[in-house]
């Protein structure tokens, strides 16, 4: 059996089944008038749903029987730093409401130092601070963005 | 109607300054990323394409080109010099480039690489030039059906040809189309697949998906596996008389040329096919085929100016038929979206001085590729020497506030997150990630091309069709994309078995 392929086809099934049952149940699509006749709103993502479903039922069978196995690529390296890097991630963006752009970007810098295997304490702290500065001015001044302030700043704290 | 290309008058009246120094930026950002292992052009076109929102669409444009055909070069460097393809289409360079550069003739492999990429720059710049507008003018009798049909070759075409597994290949276009069809219908108006999200009924920002699908995964890649240190290497320069291979050797050249041109006009192969099958060309046709894989110059001039030209190839059917050739000009046409201007036949009447603007920046871009690989290439081998975290905090701070820039919201943020570990589990499941961006690209022709075909024949589609013998090529087209890779593994595994 070919893991890979059989997930995938699993994955494939569900996606498309998901979307099939959407333009069913979802009232916006439902309603959805023929304009000129043809495919209607809901018939299109229908139409590629059902089209994920059987891609998916062509996966399943050609990873069930497929001979010898495959688990997907391998890795050779530290699952759990990517999965912390997206956690890091998730909650940087959480505090970018609050604390804003300079308070909580060097925390994400430190992280991505750390992850990426660098230890020394100087380097990782002058890198934060130096990496958010210019972020900043390039964002703010070169491309005129307005970064996320914080509502604790906003609020004067 | 004549389209031709009024292409003097127009440079005359353009004010092209900004776009000349875009593709210059472009170029030098394109050769970094090229340099550098595991980024490559299509990451680098992927962060600039928040930055040429503010700009002209042919400024922005020249930007996006520069880095392409920098970062189709820059690949070169790193595979001579370290043995490792900075960039997939750099792979065949490392036969011959790195037994040059081990046998101490590293200027004399970067030279030939640097010559070979200028020229088959130039050659496909003027294939553009020629064959886009003429494509063009041909397409403008296209209607719903032959438009949906184009459409739909260059999905399968990207999904079958390009990646070992074409059912897997086939899903991640459909995905695309799927992510697509999110936000509001174009036929009707209504809303649909937002789920009560105010922010989804524009659509998926396509920034957000294309930053999450390409720069997210290679960051958590290599956050996986921290294993690059910074490389010192030896000094390279240019050498003239390698340079002068383009005279003592043109054939080669234009031979090489001319495969890469020819592969980058069919959607889906790219420059990797293009430069090993340039390379096996010169290998069959040389004097001397013993010597290449040995350090043979020939094999780096064969590879470099095949996927060097792939860049201009794959830029025709994108201008004249609106249809991307691979996942970067999938992305530069992205960008000309955003700026509302359409690729495809109808751009040479209502948008031609911003076609102009594009055959000009490319060909701006080609030309100046040789006096940066010449005088600059030298120096950027010293990014090499950057440190893996500060590069992956670079990119990572590219992809954020890249993408926070399009509309100023973290939900976007969230949406590149999502898509970002959607891109990581993809190339864990050797899921390709071009189709789906193409997809996503092409899923408002494809849905509005294939209704407006369904509402003209009505009862009846076959009998319409079969009035449309363009649509019928172009489907007997599509039909061979996806029979093709079906065959192919059924009688490889009858070679595998008999042998």
């Amino acid at each position: 059996m070919d893991r890979s392929q059989t997930i995938t086809g699993l994955f494939a099934i569900l996606f498309g089944g998901w979307i099939v049952a959407e333009t069913y149940t979802s009232f916006k699509i439902s309603v959805s008038s023929h304009i000129g006749g043809g495919i209607d709103a809901a018939g299109y993502p229908r139409l590629l749903g059902v089209l994920a479903v059987s891609v998916g039922v062509l996966l399943l069978a050609s990873g069930v029987l497929a001979k010898g196995g495959n688990a997907g690529r391998r890795s050779a390296g530290r699952l759990w730093a990517p999965a912390l890097l997206c956690v890091i991630l998730a909650a940087y963006f959480q505090t970018l409401l609050l604390f804003g752009y300079m308070l909580a970007t060097p925390f994400l810098v430190s992280a991505v130092l750390l992850l990426a295997n660098e230890r020394r304490p100087i380097v990782i702290a002058a890198v934060s601070v130096a990496a958010t500065a210019a972020f900043g001015l390039l964002f703010e001044f070169g491309a005129g963005l307005l970064l996320p302030d914080g509502r604790l700043v906003s609020l004067g704290i | 109607m004549e389209l031709g290309l009024p292409f003097l008058d127009q440079i005359a009246g353009m004010n092209l300054g900004a776009a000349a120094i875009a593709v210059l930026m472009g170029l030098v950002i394109g050769v970094v990323f090229g340099i550098l292992p595991g980024l490559g052009p299509l990451l680098g076109v992927t962060l600039a394409i928040p930055f040429t929102f503010n700009m002209d669409p042919v400024t922005g444009v020249a930007l996006l080109m520069g880095i392409y055909q920098g970062g189709s070069y820059g690949g070169a460097v790193t595979a001579i010099l370290l043995g490792i393809p900075g960039t997939p289409i750099a792979a065949a360079t490392l036969l011959d480039g790195r037994p040059m550069a081990l046998a101490g003739r590293s200027s004399e492999a970067v030279t030939v690489a640097t010559a070979a990429s200028w020229f088959g720059g130039i050659v496909s710049g003027f294939a553009l030039l020629a064959l886009a507008p003429a494509l063009a003018e041909f397409a403008l009798s296209f209607g719903p059906a032959e438009i949906f049909c184009l459409a739909l070759l260059g999905l399968t075409a990207i999904a079958t040809l390009a990646e070992a597994s074409a059912l897997k290949g086939l899903l991640a276009g459909l995905m695309g189309l799927m992510f697509a069809a999110v936000g509001t219908d174009p036929y009707t108006g209504i809303s649909r697949f937002n789920f009560g999200v105010t922010e989804l009924s524009g659509g998926i920002t396509f920034v957000a998906l294309l930053v999450g699908l390409f720069a997210i995964p290679e960051v958590l890649a290599q956050i996986e596996n921290p294993a690059r240190k910074g490389e010192r290497l030896e000094a390279i320069r240019f050498r003239l008389r390698s340079f002068g291979t383009i005279v003592s050797r043109f054939f080669s050249y234009l031979r090489s040329s001319v495969v890469g041109v020819v592969v980058g006009i069919v959607p889906g192969i790219g420059g990797v096919v293009s430069s090993f099958l340039s390379y096996k060309l010169a290998r069959d046709l040389s004097k001397e085929p013993e010597a290449f894989g040995k350090g043979e110059p020939d094999g780096v001039v064969a590879t470099e100016a095949a996927n060097s030209a792939t860049t201009g190839g794959a830029l025709i059917p994108m201008l004249s038929l609106g249809i991307p050739g691979d996942p970067i000009v999938a992305v530069m046409m992205g960008g000309l979206l955003v700026h509302g201007i359409t690729p495809g036949p109808a751009l040479f009447l209502t948008d031609a001085d911003v076609a102009t603007g594009i055959f000009v920046m490319f060909l701006v871009g080609a030309v100046l590729l040789l006096p940066l690989g010449a005088f600059v290439v030298p120096f950027f081998v010293k990014a090499l020497s950057i440190p893996q975290g500060l590069l992956l905090v670079v990119v990572l701070m590219l992809a954020i506030y890249g993408t926070y820039a399009v509309h100023s919201r973290l939900f976007d943020l969230w949406t590149m997150l999502a898509f970002g570990v959607l891109g990581y589990g993809m190339v864990k499941f050797g899921i390709p990630r071009a189709p789906l961006i193409i997809g996503f690209v092409l899923g408002p022709v494809v849905e509005v091309n294939l209704r407006r075909m369904s509402s003209l024949a009505q009862a009846d589609p076959l009998a319409y069709l079969a009035g449309r013998p363009i649509s019928l090529v172009i489907l007997a087209l599509v039909l061979l994309a996806l029979v093709y890779p079906l065959v192919s593994s059924v009688l490889a595994a009858r070679r595998t078995a008999s042998q």
